[in-house]
This record gives C-alpha cells, sequence and structure tokens, in this order.
C-alpha cells in the first residue's frame, strides 16, 4: 500500500510537471509569436494573451519575460507612455527571431505527432 | 474623514484609503519574499509594480482615492505570486522548495536590511530640518544633533572675557558649523514622497519606489566594503576641508595683519575703478571658497552616499574655480594692480636756516563725511581687538607707539627716527585709517674744530660752524601701488605737496587718511630732516 501511494504520488507531481512545463513552453512560444508581429509594451501582450485563453493571472508572464530577456531572445527600451510610467518596449532580439523559427519547427512537428497519434496515419502518412 | 495615504507604485503616486493600502502593501511583501532571492527578482517586482500602476490609472485619476476594492480588483487580475509560481514549479522544482524553506526568514532579513539614507526632515524642523534628518541618519534623538549645532551658536553671541584665544577660536569654530549646516542644507535632500520618509527611517516603505530601486540595484556585500571605503574617504575629505576652512580663518579672516579688516574688504580702501574691485574680489573669494566648498560637499555625498546630482556641482565648481584663478591672475597683473613700489625724492627749502626747528602732527579731523569720528591708535585697537599680548605680533612695521610726552627734543645726543603713525576709528565697520608719514632726524657733522698756532706759537682752538650745511628736509614718495593706470603722472609730487606742509620753521606732518569713499591712493610718504649738529628739533 505504502508504496502505491507514493508512485500515485510521485505521478501526480510529474503531471502536474508536465502540465505546468507543456503551458509554459508554449506560453514562451505564444510570446515571442506576439512580439514577431511588432515590438509592444506589457499591457497589449496581456490583452491577447488574455484573449487567447492562454494566461488567467497577469502575473505570470513577467518572470516568463524576465527570463526570455534573461536568455537573450528579448530586449526592451523605455518609452515615455501619455499617461502613467514610463513602459517597457519588448523586441525580439536576433536570438529571438532564431529561437522563434526553431519552435515553429517543433511546433509543427507536435501539431503532426499529435495528429499522427489521435487520428491514426492521416497526417503523417500523407507528407510521407 | 477616511484616512488616505500617499504612496508611490511604479514612480506615480496614488492616494489610497487605509484599507488598500494594507492591502496593496501584503501583496508587495507577498511578492518580495517570493522575488527577492532570484535573479531576476528586482526586475519582475517592478514590472509588477508598473502594471498595477497602470492597471489602477485606467479607472482612476492620480487625485482620486483609490478603494481597497478596486486594489483587491487588480490583485485578482495579477494574480497572487503562488498562483503563477506554480506555474514556474516545472522548471524550477527543487529550487522553489528551496526558496520556500527560506521564505520565513526573509521577510525579517530583508525589512532590516533596508538602508537609511540621508534626508532633511521638514516634518520635523526647527530650520532647515538638517538636525533631525542627521539625527534619523544615524538612529538618535533630534535633541541631540540640535544641542550640538546649538552649542555651537552660543560661542558666536557670548563672549567669553575670561579667555581671549579660546573666544576667538570659538568664534571661528561657530561660525564654520553656521556654514557646515547651510551646506548640508543645500546638499541633503528633502524626504518629500513617503518611501523617502520610510527610507529616512530605514523602514521599509512597503512599496517600493521603481526609480530607486534601478538605480542603486542591491548587492549586500560589496556595497558593505565599497560603503566603508567611500565613507572612509569621505570623511578624509571632510578633514582635509575643516582644516583648510581653519586655516583659512585664523591666518586670514580671524586675524588682524591687515588692520581689522579682511584682505578682501580692504581693496575697497584702494584706489581703483570699482569693477576691478569687484573682479579682485569675487575671484579671491572664489578661489578660497571654492576648494573648501567641494571638499566638504564630495564628503558628505560620499559618506551619505547621496545621489548624483544632475548639474554636475563638481564640474561647475571646478569651472568656477579656473575662472577665479584667471581672474586673479588678471587683477594681479601689472596692468592692474602691482605691489611692486616705486620711489621718489623732493627736497624742500626753508627760507631760512633756522637754528630750532618744530615738527608738529596736524591733528585728526573730528568729523568725516558728515559723521563724527573717533580716532584710535593703531596699537590700542588691536589690543581690544586680538588681545594685548597678541597685538604686537601684528604689528611688525608699523610703529604705532607713541611716546606719551608732549613734546620730544630732539639734538645731536638723541638722533630721532620715527615710523608711520597708524590711526584707526573705533569699531569694525566703516572703518577709516590715518596715516602720517615717517620722520628721521639726521645730524650732519657741521662745526669742526680749527687747531691755530699763531706767530707766538700760542695755539688756539676755535669751533668754527660750516655755514654751507644748512638744514634740509628731503621727502620721499614711495609708491606702494605703482600701476600706471591709475595713478596720475606727477601725483608723487602732490603727495608730497599734501602731507609735508613747511610753515616757515614749523613743520607739519598731514595724515594720509583712507576710507571707503576717500580711497588709499597708495603713497607712503617719509621725511628725512638734515640738520646741523648745532640745531634743536622740537616735535610735537
Amino acid at each position: 500500500m505504502e508504496i502505491k501511494d507514493q508512485n500515485e504520488m510521485n505521478f501526480d507531481l510529474n503531471a502536474e510537471n508536465i502540465k505546468a512545463q507543456m503551458r509554459k513552453g508554449v506560453l514562451e512560444y505564444c510570446i515571442l509569436s506576439i512580439l514577431r508581429k511588432g515590438d509592444s509594451y506589457v499591457s497589449p501582450l496581456i490583452a491577447e494573451l488574455k484573449e487567447a485563453k492562454m494566461i488567467v493571472v497577469e502575473g505570470t508572464l513577467y518572470p516568463l519575460l524576465a527570463r526570455q530577456k534573461n536568455q537573450g531572445l528579448l530586449s526592451y527600451r523605455w518609452e515615455e507612455s501619455p499617461a502613467g510610467p514610463p513602459r517597457k518596449y519588448y523586441s525580439l532580439t536576433e536570438k529571438g527571431h532564431k529561437a522563434l523559427e526553431v519552435m515553429d519547427e517543433a511546433w509543427g512537428d507536435v501539431i503532426k505527432t499529435v495528429d499522427f497519434i489521435k487520428n491514426g496515419t492521416t497526417a503523417l502518412s500523407k507528407e510521407i | 474623514m477616511e484616512e488616505t495615504i500617499k504612496v508611490s507604485i511604479g514612480g506615480i503616486s496614488f492616494a489610497v484609503n487605509k484599507d488598500a493600502y494594507q492591502r496593496l502593501d501584503l501583496y508587495l511583501k507577498d511578492l518580495e519574499s517570493h522575488y527577492s532571492t532570484k535573479p531576476e527578482g528586482k526586475e519582475i517586482i517592478n514590472d509588477i509594480e508598473s502594471r498595477i500602476a497602470e492597471l489602477l490609472l485606467e479607472c482612476h485619476t492620480t487625485d482620486e482615492v483609490v478603494s481597497a476594492e478596486r486594489v483587491d480588483e487588480v490583485i485578482k487580475i495579477m494574480g497572487r505570486p503562488a498562483d503563477f509560481d506554480e506555474e514556474e514549479e516545472g522548471e524550477k522544482g527543487s529550487e522553489s522548495k528551496s526558496t520556500f524553506q527560506a521564505k520565513p526568514e526573509e521577510p525579517a532579513t530583508s525589512s532590516d536590511t533596508i538602508r537609511r539614507r540621508l534626508f532633511r526632515d521638514t516634518a520635523d524642523r526647527v530650520i532647515g530640518g538638517v538636525c533631525s534628518g542627521l539625527a534619523h541618519y544615524f538612529n538618535i534623538s533630534p535633541v541631540w544633533v540640535r544641542l550640538f549645532f546649538a552649542i555651537f551658536l552660543v560661542f558666536k553671541f557670548v563672549k567669553f572675557g575670561f579667555f581671549i584665544h579660546f573666544h576667538s577660536f570659538a568664534g571661528g569654530l561657530s561660525s564654520l558649523m553656521i556654514l557646515t549646516y547651510i551646506i548640508l542644507w543645500i546638499v541633503i535632500p528633502e524626504a518629500k514622497t513617503r518611501i523617502q520618509k520610510s527610507q529616512m527611517f530605514g523602514r521599509d516603505p512597503g512599496v517600493k519606489g521603481v526609480e530607486d530601486e534601478y538605480n542603486n540595484p542591491q548587492q549586500p556585500h560589496g556595497r558593505w566594503l565599497g560603503r566603508l571605503f567611500k565613507i572612509f574617504i569621505g570623511l578624509f575629505l571632510l578633514l582635509i576641508a575643516f582644516g583648510l576652512l581653519g586655516a583659512g580663518w585664523f591666518a586670514f579672516l580671524g586675524s588682524n595683519k591687515f588692520f581689522g579688516v579682511n584682505p578682501v574688504s580692504i581693496m575697497d580702501y584702494l584706489q581703483m575703478p570699482w569693477w576691478w574691485g569687484v573682479l579682485g574680489k569675487v575671484s579671491a573669494v572664489l578661489f578660497i571658497v571654492l576648494p573648501i566648498l567641494a571638499l566638504t560637499y564630495a564628503g558628505i555625498w560620499l559618506i551619505f552616499n547621496l545621489k548624483r546630482p544632475k548639474w554636475h556641482p563638481g564640474l561647475i565648481m571646478f569651472a568656477l574655480w579656473i575662472l577665479s584663478i584667471i581672474g586673479l591672475s588678471v587683477f594681479s597683473s601689472d596692468k592692474v594692480f602691482n605691489l611692486a613700489s616705486s620711489t621718489s625724492t623732493f627736497k624742500k627749502e626753508f627760507v631760512k636756516p633756522y637754528d630750532t626747528l618744530y615738527v608738529e602732527y596736524a591733528k585728526l579731523p573730528d568729523t568725516m563725511d558728515g559723521e563724527p569720528v573717533k580716532w584710535m591708535k593703531m596699537a590700542d585697537y588691536l589690543d581690544e581687538a586680538v588681545g594685548k599680548n597678541r597685538a604686537s605680533n601684528y604689528v611688525v612695521d608699523w610703529d604705532v607707539k607713541t611716546d606719551d610726552e608732549d613734546e620730544v627734543v630732539v639734538n645731536d645726543e638723541s638722533p630721532y627716527d620715527r615710523d608711520y603713525l597708524l590711526y584707526t576709528t573705533e569699531g569694525k565697520k566703516n572703518k577709516k585709517y590715518a596715516l602720517y608719514p615717517k620722520i628721521h632726524v639726521l645730524f650732519k657733522n657741521s662745526s669742526s674744530i680749527v687747531t691755530e698756532e699763531d706767530s707766538l706759537g700760542n695755539i688756539t682752538t676755535k669751533i668754527v660752524k660750516d655755514e654751507t650745511i644748512t638744514p634740509d628736509l628731503e621727502v620721499t614718495v614711495e609708491k606702494l601701488l605703482s600701476s600706471k593706470k591709475f595713478f596720475k603722472e606727477g601725483d608723487d609730487e602732490e603727495a608730497a605737496e599734501k602731507l609735508v606742509e613747511i610753515k616757515d620753521s614749523l613743520i607739519i606732518l598731514h595724515p594720509n587718511i583712507a576710507s571707503k569713499k576717500r580711497k588709499f591712493d597708495g603713497a607712503l610718504v617719509s621725511t628725512k630732516l638734515f640738520l646741523p649738529d648745532s640745531s634743536v628739533v622740537i616735535i610735537k
């Protein structure tokens, strides 16, 4: 019994991990994709992500932005705003663009893989 | 009325009510305890603060009081740190556990290590809030700092007659403390925002100012040593500045080497166009004061770790100092003001070869410019101003000791040499100076003993008077200020005429009087009286 319980717990934790990691990975991809369309500050970014139901609470975004900036995918500049505090305008760096290309590819692969697994051979076999 | 609190969120100030403030405070503390240990923690917190400000601004003007409900809404939008920490857990699985363990300690350490910053506390002020600000910085009661300054003020106004040295020392010290207070007043910023007020007491302001955090990224260990070093250097600079000020004070302004006026205002007494006077004065003052000011400023700046002001005070002071050097060199150049002296000598004749001559010092005027004037000998004045024992140190060249006898009889046996006589007026304001010419009486051997041997072999001795040797007066005009620009050609003779007057057998010595209205023309007149050794001079 004890052993089983522990296993279950481990599994739960791992599942939580996987879920979180999946969502985070996708969220990072989404952020970069939005910025590919043009430089932006946080508010429009949040608005778009919320509209797409990618995030629930805004606070999620900030650690991610900070990390992406640290990885060199993003850079920001300060700009005055007509009202309120100055805004950070984020833009993609060259490295960011490259990372995004890799992500695009990976994302395509994931879609195909998932499609293949869910719907049998259809999507993949057609291409092969 | 409901209590409102001013807070600065993301660099924008809001008025919030008490409830709202508590909620915001809790929320931001929560954020901080989550992120302060992470490498990007500060930045994340600042970004979130900016966003909160933005969200608050969306439906508030800055004047409007933010309600607790609105704060709750905003917090709901932003999410609790726990909400999005969970989303991040994947990557930092093990790490976030360790931060969780460390969490209970964090609030305590973070509120304790908030650095005190020096501000003027204008809410608790007597003059400029400098004393209370300093007191908060050193975590003592303002009473002590005020007492410290007040003691020096007492020195300024109470005379310690029992010990003259101490009095002049204490007087200088109190002026120094007043100057220090003024410099501190200028240099130390006022605590205006709530955050600054909290920082002044070293308290956690709860809501951090975004700007401040950006300018002073926190690196606790490296900074500590750096701060210590800066404080050390700062104290050293202050020491040099005070040393300079003290030395300057005692050697220059406090001394009476310049006859009771400081050398800067002595220019008021010299004959030169006013603009040269202004140039000289301004340059001299800047030249002396700026280095002291700069050192004091730099010292305070280092010790209290103040922010670098945008207007580059150091650069401005340095530029002004260079200008003052240029000004001084122009001022002291040959064309304007030259201490090199020139002398010219004039001979004066007596109508007859009198056997007895009289020398008289002309009386000093009782009134000048329509005001009564009270003259006193410079020696007496210095005795009074500096103290009896020390006055003699200051008077080197000037014979201020006059004989008390009414008359001095001078003959061959007792030649006479008297230096310039200097008088001044009482008090320190609007001083006037009177300078009598020097007089030196010299005797020439005019009679010779002639031994004659007549045809009988008798030897007779006779005193033969050489009639060609007659009384002779030589007047020398020495110009201390020999600038050709301001002193006309030929005014040396004018001075000689004016100051040394001959009336038959009477020589009248007139004082050369200088005041701010009647400037000193730089003429020092000395007279030499050559006499046959049989004559007598009576000096009154």
